[in-house]
């Protein structure tokens, strides 16, 4: 797997990374989810720095407390997307469009100054391993004051 | 023979990831056992066994001292061969060390002037 990541490393933008994506996603059997509905889009292509970097925001949502959580295009395509195929977790990148969802309605399971970690209700099935898994969203707060999807993963269950 | 992990690291965002180079398991999923959400034992979803680490969602910088108090609690006794540290036969604290002083303490060193002992002539 890690040499599918550098491949996908080597192409130079977001977009052309997102191609190498779906084209190993297609030949692994999976796909790209459709982006989810029920978010705000008012600010969509709106550019926020987040880490030091330029980032676009897709989408925002409310959470179960009303607060707004950016979710950026570029922190899900270099770091979501691609530490799930580093991780061998390409099933959960088809469950991306859940993360408002989880947001909305998940277990809010450790909250920080800066940092919220919620965990999904539902259990997603693993489609090789035939497991239920839940899975797990990170906010953070950037330095602008703003919360944002920091990161998503499955969850290990005994 | 000692495991070998692939080792990333993104400054920025304090971030690091290590997976056996070797997995070719089905997937994995992130076990927060013990570790306060700011370390991650990755394992295998299907077998439970332990292929990798990361601090996902976590400042590495600000989270080290802890999650070394962390591991002195519930130590993780498998050794490791990380090769983009340097390292062989080490234990996963030796490598979260070996990650802080390359990658979080050496760059602030270069940024740190000279400072030179003034030689005064006899």
């Amino acid at each position: 797997m890690t040499e599918v990541v550098d491949w996908i490393w080597e192409a130079p933008t977001p977009e052309e990374r997102l191609q190498r994506i779906e084209e190993f996603l297609t030949n692994e059997g999976y796909s790209l989810p459709a982006s989810p509905r029920d978010v705000d889009r008012s600010e969509r292509g709106e550019k926020h720095i987040v880490y030091g970097e330029v980032w676009t925001v897709e989408y925002s949502v409310l959470d179960q407390t009303g607060r707004k959580v950016y979710h950026y295009r570029e922190n899900e395509i270099d770091h979501i997307i691609l530490e799930r195929i580093k991780h061998s977790d390409e099933w959960a990148i088809e469950h991306l469009s859940r993360i408002p969802q989880i947001l909305k309605r998940g277990k809010i399971v450790s909250r920080e100054m800066s940092k919220i970690i919620y965990l999904s209700r539902q259990k997603y099935l693993h489609p090789a391993l035939g497991i239920y898994v839940p899975l797990r969203v990170i906010v953070k707060q950037s330095g602008q004051g703003r919360w944002y999807v920091d990161t998503f993963h499955p969850r290990y269950r005994r | 023979m000692t495991k070998k992990l692939r080792f990333w690291y993104k400054a920025n965002r304090g971030y690091f990831s290590l997976m056996l180079s070797d997995y070719t398991g089905k997937g994995t999923g992130h076990d927060e056992t013990s570790y306060e959400y700011l370390f991650f034992p990755i394992r295998d979803l299907a077998t439970g066994e332990v292929v990798g680490f990361s601090n996902d969602g976590g400042y590495f910088p600000e989270d080290y001292t802890r999650i070394m108090q962390l591991l002195k609690e519930h130590p993780i006794r498998e050794r490791y061969e990380v090769p983009e540290l340097g390292l062989v036969d080490v234990t996963v604290d030796q490598i979260l060390t070996a990650i802080y002083e390359q990658y979080v303490l050496a760059p602030h060193r270069e940024e740190l002037p000279i400072q030179v002992e003034e030689v005064r002539p006899a």
